[in-house]
């Protein structure tokens, strides 16, 4: 019963990161400037991997057919989503706070540009 | 154009798809052959072997055991050559002072952070991944180069300035790099100066007992294989490589005002 659970709560997580992922490959080919595309790639690193690396792990702690090695791969899995929920954001920033400092890509179109007022890239 | 494009995907999924059928049917043959050949299947008999330990490195890694047991002075030359190629690196930058103070701050603190978690993390893969070497995939220049790409992402996120603080010098670094090859000979030739020393005979790069010597490297360290030579192998390596090409990506990473005066001096500096 409980096994059921985790396989179905599994499946699901993984559906949300391939909807992530369209989204984010949609995102990546549409969106207008590199900034924008960089939120679309990171929106599919966030929600279109680590969401379904957490799934996996789900997924393998449900598969009773799999034996002993499921808590590896169920381990395996989840702190690898861990590592990457922490570094996914970390590179986007990164590559964002750097673009924006060196002035590598236009910024149009923008709304309201709110680092220009503190000076420097912020931090 | 755009029917082209269509075309051009359409053909492409093509391939994958009729690649896929295919290899699914067996038409480019069995992708691992299921026969071993005659020299793979001799090695990982003899890798670890108690029954025959005259032909045996003791070791669960047949990688790691061929590449510094089997055919150890190849290998040594290998580390030879990366050594000389970071001797040569440091040797078009004579003449550079590393500076302190040039106002380095490194990337924002996000990232910092994220780093900071990362670190310990890293550290601890590559010294498994290096003193494991003889028991898992993996060996001493694996788990150095693990260990470099932590330095480099030191000096990239924190800065030079930090990396110079921390006492991250290229004189430090060049110094445990030949410590490194220095414990890479000594280890090499150790059996072969106890058998000089206690009369018996003994080998270049010998790891277990051998025929006509019977001196031999520790095999196990309390429960556990230990490989001999394999171990000391991968820890002096591991050394090398983390400080070596820690040297080579920080000499690159120099900023203008400390390469100027050896720029600017040219050929005779001194």
């Amino acid at each position: 019963m409980i096994s059921l659970l985790l396989v179905i709560l599994g499946l699901t997580l993984i559906a949300i990161g391939v909807f992530f992922d369209f989204v984010g490959a949609l995102g990546l080919l549409r969106l207008p400037n590199f900034y924008t595309r960089l939120h679309a790639a990171t929106a599919g690193a966030i929600g279109g991997a680590v969401v379904p690396m957490l799934g996996a792990s789900l997924l393998a702690l449900g598969a009773e057919y799999l034996g002993p090695q499921r808590f590896f791969l169920a381990g395996a899995a989840f702190a690898s989503s861990i590592l990457l929920m922490i570094l996914a954001q970390a590179g986007s920033h990164a590559l964002a706070r750097a673009t924006y400092i060196s002035q590598g890509a236009p910024l149009e179109p923008i709304e309201y540009d709110a680092l220009r007022e503190r000076g420097r890239g912020g931090s | 154009m755009k029917a082209r494009e269509l075309l051009i995907a359409i053909s492409i999924a093509l391939m994958v798809l009729l690649l896929a059928y295919v290899i699914e049917l067996g038409g480019l043959g069995p992708l691992a052959p299921y026969a071993l050949r005659d020299i793979a299947r001799a090695y990982l008999e003899y890798v670890y072997n108690p029954w025959n330990v005259t032909a045996s490195s003791m070791a669960l890694e047949a990688v790691t055991a061929i590449v510094w047991d089997y055919r150890g002075l190849d290998t040594y030359f290998e580390t030879s050559v990366l050594f000389v190629a970071i001797v040569g690196v440091a040797t078009l930058y004579r003449g550079y002072r590393e500076l302190r103070g040039l106002g380095g701050v490194g990337l924002s603190e996000i990232v910092k952070t994220s780093t900071r978690v990362l670190i310990p993390l890293i550290l601890v893969a590559g010294a498994s991944i290096a003193i494991h070497g003889h028991l898992t995939p993996g060996g001493g220049f694996q788990g150095g180069s693990f260990m470099a790409v932590l330095m480099v992402l030191l000096v990239v996120v924190f800065s030079l300035d930090y990396a110079f603080e921390k006492g991250l010098t290229s004189s430090r670094l060049l110094a445990i790099r030949s410590a490194g090859l220095v414990g890479i000979l000594l280890t090499s030739v150790a059996l072969l100066i106890a058998g000089v020393v206690a009369g018996a005979g003994a080998y270049v790069f010998q790891n277990m007992a051998r025929e006509g010597s019977d001196l031999s490297m520790p095999s196990w360290f309390l429960d556990r294989p230990l490989g001999g030579t394999l171990f000391l192998f991968n820890v002096f390596e591991s050394l090398a490589v983390v400080s070596g090409l820690t040297l080579t990506f920080i000499v690159l990473a120099l900023r203008k005002e400390e390469v100027d005066q050896a720029l600017a001096t040219g050929e005779w500096c001194e």
